[in-house]
């Protein structure tokens, strides 16, 4: 018998327009309640309702994560997506960027990546910037509620948990103001190893806390390069690094220029065979100079999924929260990790900092003093600068040059960034030799 | 694991997370604020300057002058950039000498084969171990790890002919057929 | 092709395992959102064909979780429709459906699966997955077994004998062949008088000559024996390090860091030695797969080494100048190849006892494989039906014990999914799926209680499946939620290219995704 002829008229729909059936599988952890819960969870519509009707998610790059991540979203529930991504479609995306088609070759990432998800996916709007995430102002990224990063460059990470970061204001006991906490949910993946965590600044880790769990890239010592070279390696860097500047003088090095690649490649292997070395190969060029990471689409969908996962559990609290870091392996057996690593109390990026109240006609001199004396053992010659790079007072070779901010109002200095007002909080930064690090200040003026 | 998000309070929070927009500047890299410690914290001798060209407050570029008062390299000038990325300091400053220099460990290009620019960086060194390691090439070149393989060899085989070259190539004159910049002045 | 569609996996699998993935022909049965991302990774990877088999159409609630399908298919043969999304993914990769129940295939037309190199079977019930699991161990179909329901995912693997030649082909190893130098490398090594070499040739002396020749030092003190305790090893550490000039010479801190590298010969991996005891049990025949011949090849030339494998010929960068380098890397490449040469010709003797070709095997396979025997592996799936059964002392003893307790014991999700089944059995729908979703759950509770505590009983176990437990998988009723669904095919995607490839290492036990705790295990 054939199947009956269902046409989109027959389709039944909710009041929010949605086909009525379709979240069947969400539904059962949405709206009922189960041991798994997160703290706070409400079953029911409202809680749902949160998620579709409220929520409003960016997520950071349209490549392996990115797509995987728009998916994941999409069809957990959140209809609110923007997607940030810089990048083009490459040939070498579609192995795993399972968006895009050979005929999309050369176009925004961001873009054709919204496009397909709307297609598919009824009712969600992406919304793509084909742009930088540094094009963004800071407060853009206020209106999301969550961000989901699927990036491959340390600095973007950085970056991004910067901007976080200086969203986060403490209560007078120096915990967190919940309203200003923005969560980031930040994956990873490098051939079949991969991390997923959760960050929520004040309250877990945030990226710069543990940032020594991104170990240094590996680097070849110039002399080397130049005077010694031994394996295949060697002599791409040296092609790049030094003879490209030194014969192409004023021309910008593009990896994405197809002759300049060849260059390198025929350079490297000259030398190489002047040298007697194996192994330059065009696929070992572009490895080295791209510092291409290899990338199996197995390990992106997982770590995405996670992170999905991670964003769902967050905005609805159906299930308890990763806490706060996952990491996977899958070359041997399948391997995760999950550990709940601690804030660095110190970090110059999270930690709530020390609270000092002062008079408001304090002046620069006056908050100075009050350092030395508040912290004596270990502050004797501050520097001081605003948590967002003024720098007011600085020792050494940029004393000449600050001096005289000392006998000004700090009110004065704060509020030029600050705007005024009867009461004055702001966060300053103080440096000091004996201090490991930048000290933090909750500084309120009243 | 906190509850961020709820129907109740959702008008309430959105109006507050608004209210504390307001009250925000742009924020600091880790890069930067780490740099602010490490510029506080520099003197310099009286052979070193250093220059921020985006004023006190931008401090990821700036130029350091080093002019050696001993030496094959006495009476020049030479200047470096200085570029530090947003995550100083996990990775190292990116340095590079903005003249052609006759040097056993810098290229034409301005390349600087110091250790503790590439391989041997640590995020416990400063931009004060990076200037301290620049003006000790000047004072003591070093010709077995050369980057400059002629320089390397006049150093090590014919120091007088080697301190001949450096005088004519801080003057702007030509060695082994490479014209140099004037340094002197 | 470099830069081409493969290029980031062919950095990590090389071109022989792409070309494996580019020859396996996949048979989905049901096509829910777990069993189509694991296609979907697959045919985005580059496999040769798909066949999706299923008996649904298209329903409202598959736009919810599954993103290969679309509004416009609703009432379509799910197969079909799925067959078509996935096929614009990759346009090298030959699609095809089937509107069939797979259970029916299963139990009418067991011949069906003889076509396929591997089968994903998801969301299907125990009993019919045992049948399938006989069907494939057969004719050694990769077969592997997905579930996900709720916040949680299982996996299991079922093939019969799987052999990997690579187990890890990302790491370089560097076996230096020190404990045993073989004249070449001698020579080299003596060419260096030490005492006569100025400042920066002494810096630039390779760290495997400082090692040689402080073994032949310490050998002429000690009896001609090799350090082998830590005392010793200690004791030469302090001999190489009295041979420096100055504390900054990097080659000593090389040679001191390989210290272990002439200490004592290495042993053979555990998994190696597992292959070769597997070796000793058969006999090379006819149908004998290849990878034995080649085994047994390494075997006879352990054998004459005494222990020593042959030499992988790769050395690591070290601080020296260009022409030692290239030097001893050539010395370090012909001992290799003609390791190969005695491994290929013990090989060759091999096919011919067993009656077959002496160049059935090319010189080039088999330096290849010398490359990586130090770490092959062979493995052995137990058949599905053992995993039913519960019938395993540790966890017997386990439960007992009290490991009922959150976070779970593995083996609690197995009687779960177990009693799932018989409840699906008794009442023919899923717990928690009443029509009455929320009273209905509560008396699914009770009636998914007894069916646990039955089985539990059938089984002679003590304990009981934790309330909370029971209560979570009635609250997920059976659903599949598709970042869950996500996570686990892509699992299963994963273990499949592992298995194709013959390269990593695939699970073994039962895989258990909690997606709550973000953890995995097995079991």
């Amino acid at each position: 018998m054939e199947g009956p002829d269902v046409n989109m008229q027959s389709i039944e729909r909710d009041h929010r327009g949605d086909i009525v059936g379709r979240w069947t599988d969400l539904d059962y952890v949405l709206m009922r309640d189960g041991p798994s819960a997160g703290p706070g969870f409400e079953p029911g519509e409202d809680t749902k309702s949160v998620l579709m009707d409220v929520m409003h998610v960016l997520v950071l790059g349209a490549g392996g994560l990115g797509c995987e991540l728009l998916k994941d979203l999409a069809l957990s529930g959140f209809k609110k997506i923007d997607v940030i991504d810089m990048d083009t479609i490459d040939l070498s995306n579609l192995n795993r960027q399972f968006l895009f088609r050979p005929h999309d070759i050369g176009k925004p990432k961001a873009i054709i990546a919204a496009e397909r998800v709307m297609e598919r996916v009824e009712g969600v709007t992406v919304t793509p910037h084909y742009c930088r995430i540094e094009d963004k102002d800071d407060d853009w990224f206020q209106q999301f509620h969550i961000i989901i990063m699927g990036l491959d460059s340390l600095e973007a990470r950085s970056y991004m948990n910067a901007v976080a970061c200086s969203f986060l204001r403490f209560e007078a006991d120096g915990t967190p103001d919940q309203s200003t906490i923005k969560p980031l949910i930040d994956g990873g993946t490098e051939g079949w190893k991969g991390h997923a965590r959760v960050i929520l600044p004040g309250v877990t880790p945030c990226f710069h806390c543990t940032m020594w769990l991104f170990p240094p890239q590996t680097t070849y010592p110039l002399c080397t390069l130049a005077e010694t070279p031994r394996i295949a390696a060697h002599c791409i860097e040296y092609a790049h690094l030094i003879q490209w500047g030194n014969e192409r003088p004023n021309e910008e090095f593009d990896a994405d220029d197809p002759e300049h690649m060849k260059w390198i490649y025929e350079n490297a292997m000259r030398r190489a065979e002047a040298f007697g070395i194996e192994g330059v190969t065009l696929h070992h060029t572009m490895g080295v100079v791209k510092n291409i990471i290899p990338a199996i689409p197995s390990t992106n969908a997982i770590i995405a999924g996670q992170c999905a996962l991670e964003a769902l559990k967050m905005a609805t609290m159906c299930a308890k929260g990763m806490d706060n870091f996952m990491m996977y392996n899958g070359s041997d057996g399948v391997y995760t990790h999950t550990v709940a690593y601690e804030k660095d109390p110190d970090c110059p990026m999270c930690s709530p900092g020390v609270a000092m109240e002062l008079p408001k006609e304090s002046t620069l001199s006056d908050v100075i003093d009050a350092i030395v004396k508040k912290f004596e053992d270990t502050v004797a010659l501050p520097s001081i600068s605003t948590s967002n790079g003024t720098n007011l007072y600085m020792r050494g070779v940029l004393e000449e040059a600050t001096r005289d901010n000392l006998p000004r109002k700090m009110s004065e200095l704060l509020g030029e960034e600050h705007g005024g007002g009867e009461k004055l909080d702001g966060l300053i930064i103080v440096n000091d030799k004996k201090l490991k690090g930048p000290l933090r200040v909750r500084l309120s003026l009243a | 694991m906190i509850k961020l998000f709820s129907a109740k309070d959702k008008q309430e929070k959105e109006a507050k997370a608004k209210a504390a927009s307001g009250a925000q500047g742009p924020k600091q890299s880790p890069g930067e604020m780490r740099l602010a410690k490490d510029i506080s914290e520099l003197t310099l001798g009286p052979t070193v300057q250093i220059e921020f060209p985006d004023g006190k407050d931008n401090l990821l570029h700036f130029l350091v002058t080093i002019k050696p008062d001993e030496g094959y390299y006495k009476g020049g000038k030479f200047v470096f950039t200085f570029n530090v990325p947003g995550v100083y300091p996990h990775e190292p400053p990116k340095v590079k000498c903005t003249q052609k220099v006759y040097h056993p460990n810098l290229d034409y290009d301005g390349n600087v084969c110091l250790n503790i620019l590439r391989e041997d960086w640590k995020p416990v060194l400063s931009i004060s171990s990076c200037i301290y390691g620049l003006v000790h090439l000047f004072m003591d070149p070093n010709p077995d790890d050369p980057l400059n393989k002629d320089a390397a060899r006049d150093l090590t085989e014919n120091q007088r002919q080697f301190e001949l070259n450096v005088k004519r190539s801080m003057q702007g004159g030509y060695v082994g057929g490479q014209s140099f910049s004037c340094v002197t002045r | 092709m470099v830069g081409g569609r493969y290029d980031r996996q062919i950095r990590i699998w090389g071109e022989h395992g792409q070309k494996k993935l580019e020859e396996s022909k996949v048979c989905l049965l049901n096509c829910g959102p777990t069993g189509c991302e694991t296609v979907k990774n697959l045919v985005l990877g580059g496999i040769a064909s798909f066949t999706l088999v299923d008996k649904d159409t298209v329903k409202p609630r598959d736009l919810g979780n599954n993103f290969m399908l679309s509004t416009t298919d609703v009432g379509e043969s799910r197969a079909k429709a799925v067959a078509a999304h996935l096929k614009e993914l990759n346009a090298a990769v030959v699609g095809s459906f089937i509107d069939e129940d797979p259970e029916d295939i299963v139990t009418d037309n067991p011949d069906f699966f003889h076509d396929f190199t591997i089968v994903i079977a998801t969301q299907m019930p125990m009993r019919t997955l045992m049948a399938l699991d006989s069907v494939c161990r057969k004719q050694n179909i990769i077969m592997i077994v997905m579930r996900s329901f709720g916040f949680i995912g299982t996996l299991r693997l079922c093939i019969r004998e799987h052999v990997i030649t690579d187990t890890n082909p990302g790491d370089n190893i560097h076996d230096l062949g020190l404990t045993q130098p073989w004249p070449e490398l001698c020579n080299f090594v003596s060419q260096f008088e030490l005492d006569t070499l100025d400042g920066v040739a002494f810096k630039g002396v390779p760290f495997i000559v400082l090692l040689l020749q402080a073994c032949d030092k310490w050998r002429a003190e000690h009896d001609s024996k090799l350090p082998s305790n830590t005392r010793e090893q200690a004791a030469f550490k302090h001999m190489l390090s009295a041979m420096r000039r100055t504390h900054d010479e990097e080659n000593f801190q090389e040679a001191l860091n390989a210290v272990r590298h002439v200490c004592k010969p290495k042993s053979l991996s555990p998994t190696l030695v597992k292959v070769l005891e597997e070796l000793a049990s058969k006999n090379l025949c006819q149908s004998t797969p290849i990878f034995w011949f080649k085994i047994s090849g390494i075997s006879a030339f352990l054998a004459k080494s005494g222990g020593m494998m042959p030499l992988v010929g790769s050395i690591p960068d070290m601080t020296c100048t260009t022409d030692c380098y290239v030097t001893l890397q050539r010395i370090y490449q012909e001992k290799a190849a003609s390791d190969a040469k005695v491994v290929e010709h013990y090989v060759q003797e091999a096919l011919v006892r067993a009656g077959r070709q002496r160049d059935e095997i090319t010189a080039d396979e088999v330096r290849t494989f010398c490359r990586y025997a130090s770490n092959a592996a062979f493995l052995r799936w137990r058949p599905l039906a053992l995993d039913s059964s519960l019938v395993r002392e540790d966890k017997i003893k386990s439960t007992s014990q009290g490991a009922w307790d959150y976070p779970l014991s593995t083996l609690t999700y197995l009687v779960l999914v177990c009693a799932s089944d018989a409840f699906f059995d008794r009442y023919g729908r899923l717990p928690g799926t009443a029509i009455d979703a929320v009273r209905g759950s509560k008396d699914d509770f009770i009636k998914l209680k007894t069916i646990a505590d039955e089985i539990l009983g059938d089984h002679n176990l003590n304990g009981h499946l934790l309330d909370n437990l029971i209560c979570e998988t009635v609250r997920g009723g059976g659903g599949e939620l598709h970042a869950v669904a996500s996570v686990l095919g892509a699992i299963g995607s994963q273990e499949i290219i592992k298995l194709v490839t013959k390269q990593f290492v695939p699970c073994e036990k039962t895989l258990i995704y909690n997606c709550v705790e973000c953890t995995t295990m097995t079991c």
